[in-house]
């Protein structure tokens, strides 16, 4: 006879991991959410922009999530050509800014309420499978003791460990790894209906910088750079950028972080395993934003959680379902933006000038990034003309 | 051509020396600990810990640190 303690093991609790602990403890299974930090939500990795519409299809929305809803986004080239984007075109990441501590939270108290037990200030350490299941090795606050159970989900971040010990291949070489630093900034002026993105070498080699509002003068303003695009690091460029446009801003937090943009991977799934979020590399190789990927993949996989528990099966083979759902929703996307990524990496600051006038005078509240992406082409044939299978 | 530094039997490469983290300038991120890719570091919360025996002074790590605060310090060899 097989002793379990739990049906499923989730390590991480951001929102995929506690997306996917709501999602399996309401269907019933039993389910453990561990969390390494001391706290759910601190310190944040992000730039905190999600759509509405995903925040939106998830969940009924509280106010004290939300510090700021926008209506679109201004992009900025090198020689400071605007273009103004609607939140629905600009896609993913613009809509809601969230305050993430209070968000993840809450949803850590969903998973709860559900029916999810939660441990914080616990590390998992190790992983083994036995007959038809998995040992898990925690510590928590110096005690060791391990837990055994039918599947884990691992959504335990960029630098995921559950994926290296079950044998996915989630490698980040040094070239797919934002490397990124934002500031939380108060005391200066910007338009707060819009979040604001500006791209070129001159500002963030291989990245870009971000202004997301928090309120009416208070915003994260961030970078993210490609390692191999620069030596300086980001805190040099955003350092530069804010002596520049926000001299008079004060700093009231400092956030660092690494977003993996790799594009998909071939598989977020093995025996007894299933990944989420930046631990399966489901953030946005474009945009970088990951939090939507996460809450639909945590969803995913806790829906599969379910169906595997039913079958009694948690074969690499039956878990491949998850890949399929979250290749089906978002896959597609990551591969396009992957490639649109790349391209972007090759042009120059005068280049991006170029493409951002072929465009400036079009009304992009009627156009869709689709439609925007096909006339940049028909403009600019010979400089993209490589993308046009993407769109065309 | 990329020169490649020369690799000892070990996989090591011939510089000497170590990694250290200034404490004072790591955010506890984790950019550090997704590119090594000989699982020689892991982060404890607030901590990254680095295995010296299987470091290989690659420099992803110190290349990745979005603050900056990973050096490789020379050491006797």
């Amino acid at each position: 006879m097989q002793d379990y303690d739990y049906d499923v093991i989730i390590v991480g609790a951001g929102p995929g991991g506690s997306m996917a602990a709501k999602t399996a403890a309401e269907a019933g299974l039993d389910v453990l959410l561990i969390e390494k930090r001391q706290e759910i939500g601190a310190p944040v990795r992000c730039a905190e922009g999600v759509s509405r519409e995903v925040l939106e299809e998830f969940f009924e929305i509280e106010k004290s999530w939300i510090a700021k809803e926008v209506v679109g986004a201004i992009i900025y080239s090198p020689d400071g050509t605007q273009i103004k984007m609607t939140a629905k075109m600009a896609g993913n990441e613009v809509g809601f800014v969230l305050e993430r501590k209070i968000f993840d939270r809450a949803l850590a108290r969903m998973a709860a309420r559900a029916g999810a037990d939660v441990l914080v200030k616990t590390t998992a350490t190790s992983m083994k499978r036995s007959e038809n299941g998995v040992e898990v090795e925690l510590r928590r606050m110096g005690e060791r003791f391990s837990m055994k159970s039918k599947l884990v989900i691992g959504a335990d971040g960029v630098e995921s460990r559950v994926g290296k010990w079950a044998g996915i291949d989630t490698t980040v070489k040094i070239g797919e790894i934002e490397s990124c630093v934002q500031y939380l900034m108060t005391g200066i002026e910007f338009d707060a209906d819009y979040t604001h993105f500006w791209l070129g070498n001159r500002y963030a080699p291989g990245g870009y910088i971000w202004l997301f509002p928090k309120g009416e003068n208070t915003a994260n303003v961030g970078i993210g750079v490609l390692p191999t695009k620069t030596k300086k690091g980001p805190k040099s460029h955003l350092d530069k950028f804010i002596e520049e446009r926000y001299p008079e801003g004060e700093i009231i937090e400092v956030v660092a972080g690494g977003v993996p943009v790799t594009g998909p991977i071939e598989t977020a799934v093995a025996d007894n395993v299933m990944l989420v979020g930046d631990a399966a590399r489901h953030a946005d190789p474009m945009t970088g934003g990951g939090i939507a990927n996460a809450i639909k993949g945590g969803y995913f996989a806790g829906k599969v959680a379910k169906e595997a528990i039913d079958a009694n099966d948690f074969s690499k083979e039956f878990l491949r379902r998850y890949d399929e759902m979250w290749k089906n929703d978002f896959g597609e996307t990551l591969r396009r933006n992957k490639i649109i990524q790349k391209k972007m990496l090759k042009m120059d600051d005068e280049t991006i000038n170029k493409l951002m006038k072929s465009i400036s005078g079009y009304d992009l509240e009627q156009i869709s990034f689709r439609r925007l992406m096909i006339e940049m082409i028909k403009k600019n044939p010979r400089l993209l003309w490589d993308l046009r299978d993407l769109f065309f | 051509m990329i020169a490649l530094p020369e690799q000892k039997k070990d996989g090591k490469n011939n510089e000497t020396g170590k990694i250290v983290i200034d404490r004072y300038k790591c955010a506890y991120c984790a950019a550090c600990i997704a590119v090594c890719k000989y699982d020689a570091n892991v982060l404890i919360e607030t901590f990254v810990y680095i295995d010296e025996e299987k470091c290989t002074l690659c420099k992803a790590c110190v290349r990745a640190c979005p603050m900056q605060a990973i050096e490789i310090i020379e050491t006797e060899s």
